[in-house]
Parts: C-alpha cells; structure tokens; sequence
C-alpha cells in the first residue's frame, strides 16, 4: 500500500508518518505543499491520499479535484482539516472526498480510519 | 610611544600631523578587521544556533512521535517505555535552554493538532520534564514577549497554578502581552471560562474574539456561557464581543436582550444588535427593529445594518416600500443594500425595485446590473 500525506505542517505530518507506518499501513509519502502533492500524484501510484485544506499553493480541495477530475481515479480520499465549517465539509464530499477528519484528532482513530478505508 | 612608532618617526622623519593620520589610520584598519571579524563570529555562531535546532527539532519529533503512539499506556508515569523515552528526552536536553525551548515548541506543535489520550500524553511528557519550570521562569523574565510566550505554553498546558500571574497580565500596557494574558485565562478557566469578564474593563480586540471563538467552539457546548449576562457590561468592547458570541454560537434564548439593546446610545452596539437579530431570524423582533427607521436615516451605517436586518426579517408585503425608500439615500452601500433586500423578498420585492427604477428614470439600472452578477449570488 502506498498512502499520500499531504500537510504543511512538517510536526504533523512525521507523526502521522510514524504512526501508520507503525501500524504496518504501507509506505507513506509526504507532500508539504499543494504543488509537490500534484507533481507526486502525477508521478506515482496511491493507494490512499490524506489532505489537508490549507496548503501553500493548490488547496486540498484543488487537490480532491485534480486527482477526481484530471487524473480521473478513483483511490479513495480523506481530508484533514482544522476546518470544520459545514460548507468547506460538504464541498469535500462532493467533489470526491471520502471522508472528514477534523484537527484536532486522535491518531489512534486516524489509523482506524485509513485501515476502514483501505479495507473497502 | 610604541618603539615601533618611534622608529618610525625618526626613519622617515614625521610631522606630528602626519602621525596622527597614521594613528587614524591604524584605528580604523583595526577596527574593520574587529568588526569583520565579529560578523564572521555572529555569523558562525547564528549558523551552529540554526543547524543546532534544526538537529535538535529532528531528534525531538522521532522521540516524541514514539511516545505519541503509545497514547493507550494507563499509567504513563509508571510505564518502562515513557520512562525510557523521556530519559532520552532528558539526555537530548542536558540543561541546554536552547533545547528545553525547542522541545517546548515541538510539544506545543504536535499538541495543537491532536486530542484525547495523544494529547495527554504530550502534556505529561511536559510536566514529566518539568519543563513548566521553563515556562514559569519566562514569566517572570522582563522581556514582554518572552512573558507572552510563557503564558501561551502554560495555558497550552494547563497549568492551573500559574492563572495568578497570568490575570496580572490582563491589564498590562502592550496589548500583545493582554491579549495573551486574556487568552491565557480562558484556557485555564475550564469551568466557567471567561468569568473575569464581570471585572474586565480593557477592549477585546478581533485577535481575541476570533481565538476564544476557535477555543470555545472545541469545548462542551454546556460550558459555553449564555453571553446575553455582559450585555449591560460598563465595557463597550465587552458589549459588542457577547452580541457577536451570541450571533455565532445562535443563542436564540438571548434575542429579547438583543432586541433591548436596540435602544442603546452607542451606534456600535445598536449596528451589532440589528445584525444579530438579522442572522438569528428574529421574526418577532421586527416591530422593535422598525422603530429604528428614523434613527437610521441619516446615519449611512445604521441605515445599512437596518435595511440589511430587515430584508432577512422583515415582510415583503409590509415592509418592501419601506426599504424602498433607502433606494435613494446619499450612499451607495445603502442603497445596494436596500435593492438586495429587495431581491430577497422574491417577487414582491423585485417588483416594487423595478417600478421605483422606472420612477427614477432608470437610475438603478447599473446597480440592478450589478446585482445580477451570478458570481455575486
């Protein structure tokens, strides 16, 4: 399994790194900003991607569209946000995410999710 | 005389003039190899600082990822593994301050993203090293920012002990160091947080609204005050921060009050109320909201929230040629608010706009224009 962690911040993303790889999820890739997520994309194969909202230069959901509509695959989508308006919830959903993860969280339930996830 | 400056005067038979040129001359070279060297010296050191912290952040977040995953430990205080792990921490540490600061920062980092047992256990990871005693002696520094900083790591931590010295804080002149300290007390009051604001006579700026608005919105909503309490608060700033607490978190039971401050002296509050009951759907306050009309008129503000509140309450059968009578006021804003008003009545509206357009010799036709924009809607 190969898992997509998209996040700019640099502390999240090694624990969440650490914790999936130490839940035996996969190798897990990291994208610090919206751009090197699309090159990544673009370049390799996921099997899961998780995003967060706010990211330097493409947003998550620039991202969720790119990979539904340009990419045009279907590997499944979970958004991590700190963000957890109604409309910015909704407006994952439909354009492709499947599902909402908002920060704070715990990373017990995170890999709860993924492996749910991965399962399907 | 230096023997060698003697020479000198003697060999090439110096004027008392030139050797003061020479000594000049002197001064500064050495002074620009001193400074040149300082500057290498700042440099270097700025560097090792950087590349130290950098090593540092690494070796902090491998360490503190292994503790964070062990988030389903009971006993963190008597489990092998924690003990381990913050011996390493201890060991990276070795009474460094710079390191003490960097683990401080990395904790507080990792913290704000995670919740439950994850964040627990970084919490006691920080009490476990003591490191509130880093905190605490940052609050004692003189330097306000660095004050500022150890209030924001004790709040972070909870640290209930330190709200004495964080509350003297809530008056202080720099308005960072207040916002911190106010901030710093909502935190730690867990119980009936923001309280103090009976006695809290400073302003609440927009940095503040916006950071307890974030923090409240995380906690049990039965802890979240009825704000509606501070509505008669000698404190303007306070007035105006309960009715915009009141609009986000919907208290709905609090409209009656909201529709008193209707007659408030201060114009702010009076704006705030009508946006209030405007967003709170408050139906039955458009009576009250209606006894504004000749107090609006003239203030292009208040006109604006007015007609703004009325079009969202209001009655467009009643209530459409009462706008429309702003669709002439002297501002602009106003005006764009009433037509919008209007367009939100739907077709009773949008005809009463229309036939005062053609009344006016089509002088709103830019701004119907305008409002129809699709990217506007």
């Amino acid at each position: 399994m190969k898992i997509l962690v998209c996040d700019d911040d640099e502390a999240l993303v090694s624990m969440i790194r650490f914790k999936l790889s130490r839940e035996n999820l996969g190798e897990v890739v990291k994208a610090m900003d919206g751009r090197e997520a699309k090159k990544l994309l673009q370049e390799n194969e996921f099997d899961l991607v998780i995003t967060d909202i706010h990211m330097p230069f493409h947003s998550g959901l620039e991202i969720i569209t790119f990979i539904r509509i340009e990419l045009n695959k279907t590997m499944p989508i979970i958004v991590l946000s700190a963000e957890g308006l109604e409309n910015t919830v909704l407006q994952a959903f439909e354009i492709g995410a499947n599902d909402f993860i908002t920060k704070p969280f715990s990373p017990a339930e995170l890999a709860v999710r993924v492996k749910r996830i991965l399962k399907k | 005389m230096p023997g060698w400056v003697d020479h000198l005067v003697k060999e090439y038979a110096l004027s008392h003039a030139e050797l003061i040129i020479l000594y000049l001359n002197l001064v500064l070279f050495f002074g620009a190899i001193s400074f040149v060297l300082i500057l290498f010296a700042s440099r270097v050191t700025k560097s090792y600082h950087e590349q130290r912290t950098i090593f540092l952040k690494e070796k902090f977040r491998t360490i503190l990822n292994a503790i964070v995953v062990h988030e389903g430990i009971k006993d963190r205080t008597a489990d092998p593994v924690m003990a381990f792990r913050w011996q390493e921490l201890k060991s990276a540490i070795s009474n460094s301050s710079v390191a003490e600061n960097v683990l401080i920062h990395q904790l507080l980092e990792l913290k704000k993203n995670l919740t439950g047992n994850a964040a627990q256990i970084l919490v006691d990871t920080y009490y476990g090293l003591q490191l509130e005693k880093v905190s605490l002696k940052k609050l004692k520094s003189f330097p306000w920012r660095k004050k500022a900083l150890g209030i924001r790591e004790l709040a972070e931590m909870g640290h209930n002990g330190s709200l004495p010295f964080i509350s003297r804080h809530l008056h202080s002149r720099i308005l960072e160091l207040r916002e911190e300290a106010f901030m710093g007390v909502v935190r730690l009051e867990k119980e009936r947080p923001l309280h103090f604001l009976d006695q809290y006579s400073g302003e609440i700026t927009p940095w503040m609204r916006l950071n307890i608005y974030n923090y409240l919105q995380k906690l049990d909503p039965r802890t979240v005050p009825e704000f509606s309490r501070w509505f008669d608060h000698k404190s303007i700033s306070v007035q105006l921060f309960s009715l915009s607490m009141t609009r986000q978190f919907r208290q709905l039971q609090s409209l009656p009050k909201v529709a008193e401050l209707l007659n408030s002296t201060e114009p702010s509050v009076v704006r705030l109320s009508l946006k209030t009951i405007g967003e709170l759907d408050g139906f039955e306050f458009r009576a009250q909201v209606l006894a504004l009309h000749a107090r609006a008129l003239p203030d292009a503000r208040l006109s604006r929230r007015f007609v703004k509140c009325l079009g969202m309450i209001g009655d467009p059968a009643l209530d459409s040629e009462l706008i429309a009578e702003f669709l002439t006021h002297y501002s602009y804003d106003v005006k764009v608010e009433a037509a919008t008003a209007l367009l939100r009545f739907g077709e009773t509206g949008k005809k009463i706009l229309m036939d005062y357009n053609v009344k006016q010799g089509n002088s709103l036709n830019a701004l119907i224009t305008h409002l129809s924009e699709p990217l506007l809607n």
